[in-house]
């Protein structure tokens, strides 16, 4: 977390604010553990394999009801899909805007998806090849690895903009992702 | 007590036996040769590539998969999985 700023709990004036609820947490780790586990450490063609596969997709499921029926920040009306919002998103940081938004920002809430749907497309692929009438055709296991290989990218966007909103923002989000509360600077409006 | 072991065994060894391909089965040492005998034992052969060192094929028969993975050189069966 080198950019984030260090020892900024309690620091003068700061709200911590409770917005990720343990639920999201969960999720959000359980789906890291399973890319991790699943991309690095077993064997493509093991029962592992497809076991940690269907818990990715199960936490998915969880969370997508959890976007219907879970606390405020963790519904999809707080973080809709919207690139017109995404793109101004990034007008405002270029602009100067110093508002903190306490569910996702609309860059990130794009990333949310993103990451989402791939993980379904992987898992749909993945299903796909161990059933009879696709064992063995080679586009849907073509499919299952640019999913990865998308995956993998969306991984290195989603830290990296976690690290750059950190730094912009003053808010530690992988902490908050970890406690579940974030700590807004004082003079930062909230939305 | 011996029946019911027979019965047991022959169970389990069951999915197997669908597969009827053993470590002495010679399938041939190129993918035209593999696919035309899989093909002659009634194997849909899905894919066939060179897969660490060995030649792998992805076949299906009545209604089950397998990997069928055959050593180039002497070009018997090495690995059976079925799926």
């Amino acid at each position: 977390m080198g950019l984030t700023r260090a020892s900024d709990r309690g620091r003068a004036g700061a709200r911590d604010i409770a917005v990720w609820d343990p639920l999201v947490r969960m999720v959000h780790w359980g789906l890291a553990l399973s890319v991790l586990v699943n991309g690095a450490l077993t064997d493509e063609d093991g029962i592992v394999h497809e076991w940690v596969g269907y818990a990715a997709l199960g936490l998915l499921a969880i969370r997508l009801m959890w976007g219907i029926v879970g606390p405020r920040p963790a519904r999809f009306a707080s973080f809709p899909p919207s690139p017109g919002a995404a793109v101004r998103h990034l007008g405002g940081i270029v602009g100067g805007d110093r508002t903190v938004h306490l569910s996702h920002n609309p860059l990130g809430a794009l990333m949310v998806y993103n990451i989402w749907l791939t993980v379904a497309a992987l898992c749909a692929t993945g299903i796909m090849m161990g059933s009879l009438r696709f064992f063995g055709v080679d586009w849907v296991e073509e499919a299952h690895e640019a999913a990865f290989s998308w995956l993998m990218i969306s991984v290195v966007l989603h830290v990296g903009g976690v690290l750059f909103d950190s730094w912009r923002s003053g808010v530690p989000l992988a902490r908050a992702m970890l406690t579940g509360r974030k700590s807004v600077p004082a003079d930062r409006p909230v939305a | 007590m011996k029946t019911f072991a027979l019965i047991a065994a022959m169970a389990l060894a069951a999915p197997v036996l669908a597969m009827d391909l053993s470590g002495d089965t010679v399938l041939g040492t190129t993918e035209a040769e593999i696919t035309a005998k899989l093909t002659d034992m009634g194997y849909e052969v899905r894919k066939i590539e060179a897969e660490d060192g060995k030649i792998e094929a992805y076949v299906v028969k009545d209604g089950k998969m397998a990997e069928v993975y055959v050593d180039p050189v002497s070009g018997k069966v090495a690995k059976l999985e079925a799926k």
